[in-house]
């Protein structure tokens, strides 16, 4: 988020503002420091239950869903932000011996971007661990 | 409201229809995106044969004067097979700014060999600080000495590192972001002054960092009214909507039809995946958002063929949110289903899915022509 926070800092909007000014994409980004914040108070609440010796159940399986969906919605957010950067295939940006084509964060969101989706949605990680989820609600019933 | 295509469109649909499928094979494509060449000069110089690359332009330039639904049906066509060909850059962008804004000399000198496949071209409109604002410019064209001067950077400029001919907006006068003041130039790739850094985009085009240092430019380059080019710009960059749209929309056709193919064959459990009704609901939900997507691509060029104006762009500005909408959730959920193989460089599936997320991108994303709509 902090990387997002600098990158929005730093773009401007085509109008003279910089994208952190901008409401469409603050709001956004606000709504993503929410999800951030809501990952770190289950995270501590999955903590807490080992700490205490109990088993957390679900939580730890659910943390690393949500995780994987917030990561890729902040790289997804990143590469809006990139605009037309967003368009030039990171593997040549990244290893142009000119130096850096666009902002230096735009290659490598759009990376993560291309790598972090197979892994999310039906049949995805994720549904293997909505399943594992699942399978914990019949064991705990 | 009659959607049926004419005998000649119907005619160019399939003969576009039929090359995609029989001779623009995806192994062959992804063969040319992996070598140095930057499309198949085999592939261009028969679009240029089969007429393909004059459609849009008048009958008296050479062209067969096609308008907005001949463009819709090609572009359609020509996003099912997923064409690296650089047609939006030379004919509807660069072409485009010609075809409306050109004078006789400029046609007469660069249209032939656009429409017969021996020049290329590309329209280099945005720049790093701009975004999607079309006049946000910081490259200036400094009238003097019977021409003008031309300074800037101009960014991801698609086609950059095969174009011969610069179709160039600058500041001729005004400050950086007025809508009036902007002028649009012809200029050779080769001038001197021109230098251009390249590389290949996400989807396997290629696009380049194009930088102007003091390269001096006669009169005759100017095309249109000196500080006019904002409209011509705006009017072509919304014919680039139609055609990507469109693109777009043959993109998610093939993805929908692909994706349920392959549920209907893979099976887990002992059975079909696509047996899953989670999975069917999802399918369902692709083929509504295509759908969707079809019957604004629909608008949109009706819009465009009754006349260029506010209905038109507005239009052009519905089409494109749908457009970026419909492509993201039909291209993630294609991937998706189908699992740890959809982003594979093997498999098609990945590549459209990457077309559909540059294409949201190119020309103002979502948001972008969320506002536009509204502001009109």
């Amino acid at each position: 988020m902090a990387h997002l926070r600098r990158a929005l800092a730093q773009t401007e909007d085509g109008q003279g503002r910089r994208l952190a000014e901008v409401a469409a994409f603050e709001g956004k980004a606000s709504a993503l420091a929410i999800r951030l914040l809501g990952l770190r108070a289950l995270a501590a609440r999955c903590a807490a239950e080992r700490l205490a010796g109990r088993d957390p159940g679900p939580l730890p399986v659910m943390l690393e869903v949500r995780s994987a969906e917030l990561q890729q919605a902040i790289v997804e957010l990143l590469v809006e932000a990139a605009g037309y950067y967003g368009l030039a295939a990171p593997d040549a940006v990244l290893l142009h011996n000119e130096g850096r084509i666009g902002p230096e964060w735009a290659a490598p969101a759009v990376r993560e971007l291309l790598d972090g989706l197979q892994g999310l949605g039906p049949t995805g990680a994720s549904d293997a661990q909505g399943r594992l989820i699942a399978a914990l609600f019949e064991k705990a019933s | 409201m009659d959607f049926s295509l004419s005998d000649e469109q119907a005619l160019l649909q399939e003969s576009i229809a039929r090359y995609m499928h029989d001779d623009y094979p995806f192994t062959e494509r992804q063969k040319v995106v992996k070598s140095a060449e930057p499309f198949s000069a085999e592939h261009w110089r028969n679009f240029a044969e089969l007429g393909w690359l004059g459609v849009p332009f008048a009958e008296a330039d050479g062209g067969f004067g096609g308008g907005p639904v001949e463009s819709m049906v090609m572009w359609e066509q020509f996003g099912k097979g997923l064409i690296i060909e650089p047609l939006l850059a030379t004919v509807v962008l660069a072409g485009g700014v010609l075809r409306l804004g050109g004078n006789k000399a400029q046609k007469d000198a660069l249209l032939p060999a656009i429409i017969g496949g021996d020049a290329q071209a590309a329209l280099a409109f945005a720049e790093p600080q701009g975004r999607y604002n079309l006049a946000d410019l910081t490259t200036t064209a400094v009238p003097g000495n019977g021409g003008y001067r031309l300074n800037g950077h101009k960014a991801v400029v698609l086609n950059g590192p095969a174009a011969d001919w610069l179709v160039v907006s600058a500041r001729s006068s005004g400050a950086q972001r007025d809508e009036a003041g902007i002028s649009l130039f012809l200029v050779p790739a080769g001038a001197s002054g021109v230098s251009r850094r390249d590389y290949p985009t996400v989807d396997g085009f290629t696009a380049s960092e194009v930088y102007f240092a003091d390269v001096e430019l006669r009169a005759e380059t100017l095309i249109g009214e000196e500080g006019a080019g904002r409209p011509l710009l705006e009017q072509v960059i919304d014919e680039g909507i139609l055609a990507v749209g469109a693109e777009a929309v043959g993109c998610m056709e093939v993805l929908y039809k692909d994706t349920v193919e392959y549920c209907k064959t893979r099976k887990q459990f002992g059975q079909p995946i696509g047996k899953f009704q989670v999975l069917q609901h999802r399918m369902v939900d692709m083929f509504m958002e295509y759908e969707q997507a079809k019957s604004l691509m629909y608008m949109a060029a009706m819009r465009m063929d009754e006349g260029y104006g506010p209905q038109a762009q507005k239009a052009a500005s519905a089409f494109k949110v749908q457009v970026g909408k419909s492509g993201r959730f039909v291209g993630q959920s294609a991937v998706q289903l189908h699992g740890g193989m959809g982003m594979t460089d093997e498999l098609n599936i990945g590549h459209y899915f990457k077309r559909l997320t540059m294409i949201d991108t190119l020309f103002g994303n979502v948001d972008h022509h969320l506002k536009r709509f509204g502001s009109l």
